[in-house]
């Protein structure tokens, strides 16, 4: 079986970890901070991704941040109630994934927290466009952890991401 | 409920009360400390994800926006700029330069509710047994699973103190006692956690140590698996991905004790 390194970034408290426990059927009230990096098997059509899960806070970014390497995807949230989070893709992940995994590594940009959302689609579409110049973005979606919507798409392109790319 | 920070730009140590978070969301509050403010958000446990400051506006002649929260103008710097802060009395206005967009954010203004801080647990401990003594003793505590300590009687109650604040520790019971140092135990990671941990504010503080520790058996129990299931390159891979050093020695030391001597030899003879 083929196995995948799939890493999930972004600020801390964006709902990276409750998209991927929200995927895994688990419960996303009580989740918490993740200390240092937490890691998921999920296995789809004789393809397994292993989800690096990185702590968004900034003490275990500069420790752990150079782990991103191999990674076959990289799916980089922001909090769509919090415009900081968005304006740190720009300013911190997105380079950071082009400095460690290259700019032809595909990556995904996830909104999250679509129930709460405060910032403009205008505003987001100008961020991508500004974090594309740097980074292979393939996909951008918006999401709800809380409610699960758009957290199965999110899941299947990752597979068939990875299928097609066959990094 | 009640939050400790430290102002990253002017130190200032400062406790204020703020609201609960809904679970799910981060809530913000903001410090105006004149020429700055202070963005604290904070989750629904009250554990604080991050704190950063924004430079606070003074008068500009470029483009106006209005505040959403109470319809004040906003008059935006004639320079490129990240963010800027505008101060409306109750709350402040962060102007975001994102993209070639503007975008406004109001976040509540709180004052501090308390000038002196509890003062910090680890840094009480420090003074009394010495960083060295007490990196030391976390550090054989991990490495040995050890669940007794001895060390010197003024030391016991800050000591039971502030094991009983970290997940890890809490099980170790202290005991008055002469404390016997082994050279071989290696401390230095704990050394360099405690060593900026006693200049924090006590929550921040026993956060970053309880955080170290954690992620010190979390790791360290990765790379014993990938060297027991013969993963040696991937354990290779794994442990040179650390750029920290210290954490490194750590995980090296811990893989000796934990793994087959055997298998520790092939990760490091490469």
């Amino acid at each position: 079986m083929k196995t995948f390194k799939v890493a999930f970034v972004g600020d801390s408290g964006v709902g990276k970890t409750s998209l991927i426990k929200a995927f895994l059927g688990e419960d996303v009230k009580s989740v918490r901070s993740t200390i240092g990096i937490d890691f998921f098997s999920i296995v789809k059509d004789s393809y397994n991704i292993t989800v690096w899960d990185f702590a968004g806070q900034q003490w275990f970014r500069e420790v752990l941040i150079n782990m991103l390497q191999g990674a076959a995807l990289v799916v980089m949230v922001f909090d769509l109630s919090r415009p900081k989070t968005l304006q740190n893709l720009i300013k911190y992940w997105a380079p950071q994934v082009k400095k460690f995994c290259g700019d032809r590594t595909v990556v995904i940009v996830v909104g999250n927290k679509k129930d709460i959302k405060k910032i403009d689609d205008d505003v987001i579409i100008s961020a991508i466009d500004e974090i594309k110049k740097n980074i292979n973005i393939k996909l951008y979606l918006q999401t709800s952890a809380l409610l699960g919507e758009n957290v199965s798409k999110l899941f299947d392109t990752i597979f068939e991401l990875v299928k097609v790319t066959q990094i | 409920m009640e939050i400790i920070l430290a102002c990253p730009i002017c130190r200032k140590v400062e406790v204020i009360q703020v609201e609960n978070a809904p679970i799910g969301e981060i809530k913000s509050v903001a410090l105006n400390h004149q020429d700055h403010v202070v963005l604290v958000e904070y989750d629904y446990t009250g554990m604080i994800r991050s704190v950063y400051t924004v430079r606070v506006s003074e008068l500009h002649s470029g483009k106006t926006i209005k505040c959403p929260e109470c319809g004040k103008e906003i008059s935006l710097p004639d320079t490129d700029f990240d963010e800027i802060a505008f101060i409306h009395d109750d709350h402040v206005a962060i102007v975001y330069a994102i993209g070639n967009k503007y975008m406004v954010d109001t976040v509540k203004v709180v004052k501090e509710v308390m000038e002196r801080v509890p003062e910090n647990v680890i840094k009480k401990a420090c003074d009394i047994i010495g960083i060295d003594n007490l990196a030391y003793l976390i550090s054989k505590i991990l490495f040995e699973d050890v669940k007794v300590v001895h060390i010197p009687s003024d030391a016991v109650e800050i000591l039971s103190q502030l094991f009983g604040k970290i997940d890890h520790l809490r099980h170790v019971a202290v005991i008055p006692g002469e404390l016997s140092k082994d050279k071989t135990i290696n401390i230095t990671l704990f050394k360099k956690i405690l060593s900026e941990a006693i200049n924090k504010p006590e929550r921040e503080a026993i956060r970053m140590l309880d955080h170290t520790i954690s992620a010190l058996i979390k790791f360290s129990e990765m790379l014993v698996n990938l060297l027991k299931q013969n993963e040696i390159e991937q354990a290779r891979n794994f442990l040179n991905a650390f750029p920290d050093a210290e954490m490194k020695q750590a995980l090296i030391f811990l893989a000796k004790k934990k793994a087959p001597p055997s298998l520790v030899n092939m990760l490091l003879n490469k």
